[in-house]
Order: C-alpha cells, then structure tokens, then sequence
C-alpha cells in the first residue's frame, strides 16, 4: 500500500500532461516502422492464416509486425495489446476487434499518440480508424450462405441457427441479412425457428445443436456462420441420426474442415481468402503509414499480388467477394488456409 | 517447543522476537509479497523500456480499476468465511441496469443510483439465501453467479450501449489534470484505505476476523453474526456494482458479458494475498500488496508481447510459489531448528 | 444441528460414517419434481430419447464430479479440473490423429496416465506441504491451461482428423443406453462401494471430519490426500477422451470454466465443502438434477438469452427446497 502511493506520489510530481495532438502524425515509411496487429483471438486457425498473409506482405515490403492478442477473444486482452502497441510508439495498430465499441477509447488513445489505426475482419466504432480493410460486404457473406441453405433445403422448411457468442456483431450483421432474405417471395416457405449461439465453444455449440434439433422435430437445416458451430452442428445431426434430412452450412474453414465436403456431410460453405486478407492489410498498413493513403474515399494504392486497390466510402476497402467451396473445388484454396509459425 | 505441540495452529512459526515487532497486518507473508513486487518491478524495469514510466502507471491503474475495486469486499467476505462468486455477474448486471436507465433519458447520477441498488439487491438477495435460509454461500453465489448473468442477457440481448455519460468515461478513462494519476486510482486509493484501516483498526473488522475464526463463539459472545454478514454481501454487491458501472465507463459500453469469468481473477488476488478460503485468517495489506503484484506482471508480460499461454504459466506458478515457497522454507526452519534442539538437550 | 454453521463438530476416532439418507432422499424428491415438471411443460420431454441423452450428458460432468466429492471428502479442494480436462482432451486427441493404428484401449491408458500424473502434481503439494489446495489449484489450473495454450496454440482436432471408433466412444449404445452413461455409473458405483465399505473410504471421511484427530488414530491422511487428487486427475483423463468423442472438436480451450459446473454438482449433490460430509450416491443425484434442468430447458425452447437466468434460479430453488425437507424431515425427529 505504502509502496503504491508512494509509486504514485513520485509519478505524480514527476508527470507532465500529455501533449494535445494537432493534426495526423507525419508519414513514417513502413520500414521504420513497428505494426501491431491485433486478432480477435490467437488460438484459431482462420487467424494463424491471416498471419501467415501479414508475413507474406512483410517479406516484401519490411517492417517489424508485432502479432499478438489474447489466446480467447476477449475485450480486456484486446484493450492491454492497443495500450502495449500504443506504449511502443508503432506506427500502425491494426484490429479484428471482438467488440466495436469496446475497443474504441484505447483506439483512440493511441490515435492521440501518434499511432494510426486501422480494423481489418471486423470493424470498430466510426471514427476510431482510418482505414477498415473488409473481405467482403456483409450482405454478400449474409446471402452467399443462405443461398446454400435455401438450395439444399429446395426453399422450403424450418430452419435455425448456431451462432458464435451472441454480443459478435459482424455474425450478427450476416444473421440480419438473411432474416431480411426471408421476406422475398421465393423464401416464403422457409421458416427461422431459432437462433442460439454456441460462443465458438464445441461443448456450447454441440450443445446448442442438439436442443434444436430435439425441440424441432421438423428441422430441415442448421445455418452455422462460424466453423466451430458447423462441425459441432454436423456431429449432433449425425449422433442423432437425423443426418440424411437435416442440412447443415454456413462458415467454414477449409484449412481443417475439407473433410466435411469431400464426406458430403455438408453440401458447401463460405469464406473467403484469410491468408490474402492479412496480406491487404499489411499492405494497406505500409501505404496509410507512408501518407500514400489517409482513408478518403477514391484513393488507390498498391497491393502487391492483388493489384492495385482503392479506397471505398467510409475508408472502407473491400477485398473481394465470398467464395463458396464445394468438394470439387476446396482443393484449389488450400495455401490460403496455410499456418506457419 | 516439543514436538507434540506442533500441529497446524501455528501457521506462521516466526521468532517470538521478530513477532512482537510485527504488527498482525504485516507479517513474514507480506513482507514476501514486497520484495516480489520490488523484484518485479525491478525486472520489468530493466527489460521493457516503456515499463517505470508514467504513462504506464497512468495506463496500468486506469485499467485495473474495476478488478481491483472487487478485491476490496471479497477480502473482506473471505476473512468472515464466506465467498461471492457472483460479483462478475452483479457487475455486469448493474452497468446493465444503469446502461438502459441512461439510453431510457434518465440522468447520470439517478442512473448510478439505479445501478448501485441494483447490486445492492443482488448483494442482499446472496446474505439472505446464505444467512437467513441458511446455504453454503459457494453454491449460492454460483447459482446467482449464473441468474444474475442470465439477466443481464434478458435485458440485453444482443444489444450494446455506448452512449454513455462523458462524465463517467472522462472518470474511468482519464487523469487528474495535469498529472498521470487516473481519477479512478485516487477513488480506488481512499476505497482501499477506509477498508484496510476499518478492518485492522476498527470493531467491526475485530469481528469479521471472530466470526470467521469460529462463527459459533462469535455468535456467544454477542456478535450479530447474520446482520454482520448480510451486510457484507451488501458490501459486495454495491461495490461490484460501483466496479461494473466504471468498467462500463472505461469501455464505453455496456453489455451483457462485460466482466466474464472475472470472478476467479478476483478471488486469485485474495488468495495470493494470504487471505485463507475457510476465513479467519490475512491481511488486506497482503490483498493490496497482491493486487499490485499481479498488475505489475500483466503489464509486463503485455509490454513484452507474451502470449496469453506465458501469462497464464506465470500466474499460475506465482499462485503455487505462493504456497508452496513458504511451506518449504517454514519446514527447512523447523527441521533445523529441531537439529539444532535437540542437540542442545545432549 | 446449525445449518449455517461449516464447521463439524471433533469426531471420535474413525466414526461410521452418518449416513445422511434423507439428504439423498430430499434430492430424489427434487429430482421427481423436475421430471414432473418438465414433462408436463413439454411432452417431449418423456420419452426414452430424453433419458438417453440426459444419461450421456451427465456422464462427463459425474465422472469428474466423483473424483471432485472424494477430494472434498478429504477437506480440500480441486479447481483445475477443468484445465486438466481440457489437456488430457487434447493430448488424447492429437495422439490419435497423429498415430492413425493406435488401439483406442491404449489412448485411454494414456490419458489416465497423463490425468493422473497431473492430479499427482496437485497432491504431492497439497499433501505433503500441507499448503491451502484452492491456491495449489487454482495455480495449476492456469498453468495446466497455459501448457494447453503453448501446445495446441491455433491449431484444431476436428472429429475429421479422427478415426470413427474414437467418437464410438461417446455414441455407442448397450441395449439402448448410452455407453458414456454406462462408464460414468461403473465409476461412481465403485467409488461408491469404496467409500461405503472399505476402511480407506471411512478414513478419507474422518480425514476430512477432524483432520488432527485422524492423524492421532493413525490414518496415513497424507496418502488418502494425495490418492485423492490422483484418482480426480485419472478421471479428467477419462473425461478428456470423453469429450474429444462427444463434442468432435479440441483446441486450446476444451472445459474452460468447467470447474464451476464441477462444483455446482457436488455440492447440490450434497457434499460439504468443508470435508467430511457427503455421499456418491447424492454425487449422482446432483449430476442428475443439473442435466435434468438443462435438457429440460432446452426442449422446452427457451429463448438462449433466458437459459442462463432461469438455470441459476432453479439451481437456487433445488438447492433451498432440498434444505426446507430436510429440515422438516429432521424437526419430525426421522433422521438422528
């Protein structure tokens, strides 16, 4: 106790304000420069892949990438690793962030010392970031699956969902796309019976399958938009021998789950490319950090393998579009789901 | 000393000498504890450049602020031989509670004190369960552990709030001006030290210290054990939810799984300060001195970029070492000192 | 008897141990009450479907949960249950996928070892040191973790990475009931005969009833300490294959918080946490009692957002009404 007012007293009299920022910090070109990049989580193989594209993009352009976060998604990590890339002076704090809004103050912290922020995967609040790099719009990852869904059902029957944690917004955001799918005329025999959320936890998410498919003995598909909940969902339908009529798609990571395609436990699923995402953002990073970009809609820059990209309203730029594996084409997609190191 | 004597009541066999000099608040533990927290700050400063700095402490404290607000009554709660696990849940019930009574137009301060009853009920619906209808306030506190969650979700859904009063963020997020010294250091600060002095100086920490001891002969001797009790869990729930609001202040945003799982971290700091499960026993000066110790290592470890898998090993082997470190030193002692007397005998 | 008072009264050397039948009787009760509710909430609710998958569900949780009630019975405690679950789960399940031919009989040697080598951890510093067991494993819960953490890092075991016969494991069925709940009986039936009959189990009762006591009668407390945090960490073994099998996919953070749904369990089944009282039997109940509400809620459809809330209070009304009954039982002078 003595020992932490005293810590405090010294650093009390010791202690200057900080200096108000006027205006964006000046360009530091990338090589100089330390990134922080911050995922949602560490211990997940659609992240380990993101960094493997961050490294890909840092063989080529140098830099010093700083890749860490909380081994489980969770706000207070993600907070401790702003403030430590904050504290290092980096020229670029990039976020997948677990919560937009939560983020946000230690964003902004860091914005008034001198770093940039920018989000990559998920996005935070407006006006914590510069620059937000998308893989792809919602509404095309929201319609992507649900078109598997619809196909497979034949457009007609109940159906629900196994989300990831309840309070994850971008999931959320893909779920409030295709609610609004159902209203079209071709949907109108599909009927959502439940959305429950596993929290990215094969117990939960098992778990959550199973009451569905018990509390609904007409069930004819299962939407599982993250891959945690569509291998739980598929080994509940099987265990419950409910397999051969019950549908099951949605997110899915072929960097462990080909399987599921090639068996035909699933008919197909969505992503999109996690190793090229990481190395736009890297990208993206070295030309925000270089002033060759400041998040105004219009502005291009170079991205190395893929091209040049432009800045979208909102200093939003979007990769690509989903894409939608299947057993006869997965195989072509394996290095984008490559982990090393 | 004969060998017979020797059970486990003597926990701590210090010299006689050295123990009159020691006050009972600041024993051999705490003084362990120190020389940790000198040595870890004396690594972290040697190796992480942006460790002894003021911004850091700033940065540090900021964010410990409402962790270290729940140590204070658990300290307490657990030195009366009792246990709250549900303050992660209480503290995320009443920023709930607080969030939707500032979005509903209500004003700052009618909102806190919405927040601050709500988990002044929650605290009280814990005393009355445990006290008054008489179950182990363990598996009472994991049943509300789970209600009181649960009905941060009902109320919320999926929903979050973060259009919150500036005057709330400005108090978790800032400093004093002109200083490095966050306003929430200075309320945890006077917190912390009411609590230490009321409850190694003052009556009632006498009798929380009795009635963990042996609550039968506290109850004798006339001590209001139950009303005693029931307001600590009163305690508890009001300052979890004096944490949960401010927590709710440093994010900027309220939701329903704010706080998760921060029960066991809380309870984690209590243990490593010396505070025994089964009450009776510790020193908040050892909570205080353990807190301290845990932030100075999670800034560390963050500052150096270790991954969440190192900080779990470090936090756990301090846990152990904390235990275990002590025992072996005390059984060293006595063996020697066993050598040592029963040669003199020949 | 104080209800609110912990602590027991100094027994006499080695006790029979009491036998708190009504305690297992105010559990049956509130066992048939939520039955009886749930049937009639949902009519799905009586079927044989139903039990079979509450028998499976409850296995887990009751094979970790007895080992859980005989550390308890010693007076300490075990909280990294869930950490040394969710290695052993992964080390069982990465051993698998890595070596394709290995008989499944030796990959569940193999996690009981492990399992059990890391509850050894556990015991030899809670035994020998005489140290506080929460603090012992509350440590060794993050560092269990964190030894996960290191080792898995982002990489996942998916039920694809797995032969079919590991999750037989979990799915196979003995004349229509589920073999997981078939493992989870065998290990609470023999803990129970253990407890019941030999002079081992009546030891580690009176170890946990007065300690210094039972050491003056002789009771070697140190080794019934250690034994019993050896045979939690075998059964977190066990418990681990079980998992990989049922839930299909390991990573770094299998049973996080499991320690708590451990918890809950024992104590509802009526074990003290303050040692000494407590039975197998009540064990089961209380594994039952837990399931029963889950699974009733779930096919009762409640909306996720109101699961959790209405879980907690009915853990509270289970607990409180199993108190009410026994304390009239007790006031009507049935039980000594």
């Amino acid at each position: 106790m003595g020992a932490a007012i005293a810590t405090a007293a010294l650093l009390a009299l010791t202690a200057c304000a900080a200096a108000e920022p006027s205006g964006p910090p000046p360009p530091r070109p990338v090589q100089d420069c330390n990134l922080t990049m911050i995922p949602k989580n560490t211990d997940n193989p659609y992240f380990a892949a993101v960094r493997t594209g961050m490294v890909d993009a840092q063989r080529e352009l140098g830099g010093d990438l700083s890749f860490v976060g909380p081994a489980a998604g969770d706000v207070t990590g993600q907070i401790q690793r702003i403030q430590s890339g904050r504290q290092r002076g980096s020229c670029v704090i990039g976020i997948s962030a677990v919560d937009s809004s939560a983020v946000a103050p230690a964003l902004d912290a860091a914005r008034a010392d001198g770093s940039r922020v920018i989000s990559y995967d998920a996005d935070v609040s407006d006006g914590s970031r510069g620059l937000f790099v998308n893989m792809a719009t919602a509404d095309e990852l929201g319609r992507a699956q649900f078109d598997i869904l619809a196909r497979a059902m034949g457009n007609t029957g109940e159906f629900g969902i196994v989300s990831s944690q309840s309070t994850a917004e971008v999931t959320n955001g893909w779920i409030d796309v295709m609610i609004a799918q159902l209203d079209e005329p071709e949907y109108s025999g599909m009927r959502l019976v439940r959305t429950s959320y596993g929290d990215d936890d094969a117990k939960k998410s098992y778990d959550a399958a199973v009451a569905l498919l018990r509390a609904h003995p007409n069930l004819r598909g299962i939407m599982a938009p993250t891959p945690i909940a569509m291998e739980a969902s598929v080994k509940a339908a099987t265990d419950l021998g409910v397999a051969d009529r019950v549908v099951v798609t949605g997110l899915g990571n072929p960097g462990n789950q080909t399987e599921l395609l090639k068996t035909g436990q699933v008919p197909a699923y969505v992503l999109w490319s996690p190793r090229d995402l990481g190395y736009l953002t890297y990208y993206a990073a070295a030309a925000y950090t270089a002033g060759e970009i400041t998040g105004r809609a219009g502005e291009t820059f170079d991205a190395g393998r893929l091209g040049s990209q432009t800045v979208g309203p909102g200093g939003e730029i979007v990769m690509g579009h989903p894409i939608t594996f299947t057993q006869d084409n997965v195989d072509r997609y394996l290095r984008d789901f490559e982990t090393t190191g | 000393m004969t060998a017979q004597t020797t059970g486990r009541q003597s926990p701590t066999p210090v010299p006689a000498a050295v123990r009159r000099r020691l006050p009972s608040w600041f024993g051999t533990w705490e003084i362990t504890l120190l020389a940790l927290v000198v040595l870890a700050v004396a690594l972290a400063s040697a190796t992480s450049p942006y460790f002894a700095t003021g911004q850091n402490f700033s940065i540090s404290a900021t964010g410990a602020l409402g962790l270290s607000l729940m140590v204070v009554p658990m300290a307490w709660l657990m030195v009366a031989g009792e246990i709250d696990l549900s303050v992660a849940s209480t503290f995320a019930l009443s920023a709930t509670v607080f969030g939707l009574a500032v979005s509903g137009g209500l004003g700052t301060w009618p909102s806190i004190g919405l927040g601050v009853l709500t988990g002044a009920v929650a605290g009280l619906v814990n005393g009355l369960l445990v006290v008054d209808v008489g179950l182990p306030s363990l598996i009472v506190t994991i049943g509300t552990l789970g209600l009181y969650r649960g009905l941060s979700y009902v109320l919320l859904e999926n929903r979050g709030i973060s259009d919150l009063p500036p005057g709330l963020t400005t108090f978790a997020q800032e400093n004093l001006p002109a200083t490095l010294v966050p306003y929430g250091f200075v309320a945890f600060v006077v917190v912390a030290v009411a609590a230490a002095v009321l409850l190694h100086r003052g009556a009632l920490g006498r009798a929380v210290f009795a009635i963990g001891s042996n609550a039968q002969v506290a109850r004798f001797s006339g001590l209001r054990v139950g009303a005693i009790k029931r307001g600590l869990f009163v305690f508890s729930g009001v300052v979890a939810a004096i944490a949960g609001i401010a927590y709710a202040g440093y994010i900027s945003t309220v939701r329903a799984s704010n706080g998760t799982g921060l029960e066991l971290i809380v309870v984690g700091i209590v243990l490593i300060g010396g505070i025994s499960m089964y009450g009776g026993k510790g020193s908040f000066v050892g909570v205080l001195l353990a807190l301290l110790l845990v932030t100075i290592l999670t800034s560390w470890m963050t500052l150096g970029d270790a991954e969440t898998a190192v900080q779990y090993m470090v936090t756990g082997l301090l846990m152990v070492g904390a235990v275990v470190v002590p025992a072996l030193s005390r059984r060293l002692r006595m063996s020697r000192e066993r050598r040592r007397s029963a040669g003199s005998v020949r | 008897m104080s209800t609110s008072d912990t602590r027991t009264a100094p027994a006499p050397a080695l006790p029979e141990p009491r036998r708190p039948i009504h305690r297992e009787a105010g559990l049956g009760v509130v066992l048939v009450v939520l039955v009886v509710l749930f049937a009639t909430l949902t009519p799905r609710f009586a079927t044989g479907d139903t039990f079979a998958q509450i028998g499976t569900d409850l296995s887990i949780v009751l094979i970790v949960a007895v080992g859980q009630a005989l550390v308890l019975f010693t007076r300490n405690i075990d909280v990294s249950v869930g950490s040394t679950v969710g290695l052993t789960a992964y080390l069982a399940a990465s051993l698998t996928a890595a070596v394709p031919g290995l008989p499944l009989v030796l990959t569940v040697l193999v996690a009981c070892l492990l399992g059990a080598a890391l509850g050894a951890v556990n015991g030899v510093l809670v035994a020998t040191l005489k140290v506080p067991s929460i603090m012992v494993t509350l440590g060794t819960l993050y560092i269990f973790r964190g030894i996960n953490s290191a080792m898995a890092g982002s990489s996942q075991i998916t039920a694809q990475n797995l032969p079919d016969s590991y999750s037989a494991i979990a799915t196979g069925t003995v004349l229509e009931i589920p073999l997981m709940f078939l493992y989870a009986l065998a290990v609470a039936g023999l803990a129970h005969l253990v407890i019941r009959h030999t002079f081992t189990g009546r030891a580690m009762l009176a170890v946990g009833s007065d300690p210094a006591s039972a050491e003056r009668t002789g009771i070697a407390s140190k080794r019934l300490v250690f034994g019993a945090y050896t045979v939690t960490g075998l059964l977190c073994g066990l418990a681990g294959v079980l998992w990989g099998a049922r839930y299909g996919t390991v990573d770094s953070s299998v049973a996080t918080g499991f320690e708590l749904v451990v918890l809950a369990t024992v104590v509802v089944g009526g074990v003290r946490i303050t040692g000494g009282v407590g039975t197998v039997g009540g064990v089961v109940l209380g594994a039952a009692i837990l399931s029963v509400i889950s699974t009733g809620l779930a096919l009762a459809d409640v909306s996720p957002f109101w699961l959790q809330a209405i879980q907690g209070l009915v853990i509270i009304l289970a607990i409180a009404f199993d108190l009410v009954l026994r304390r009239r039982l007790e006031s009507r002078g049935v039980s000594t």
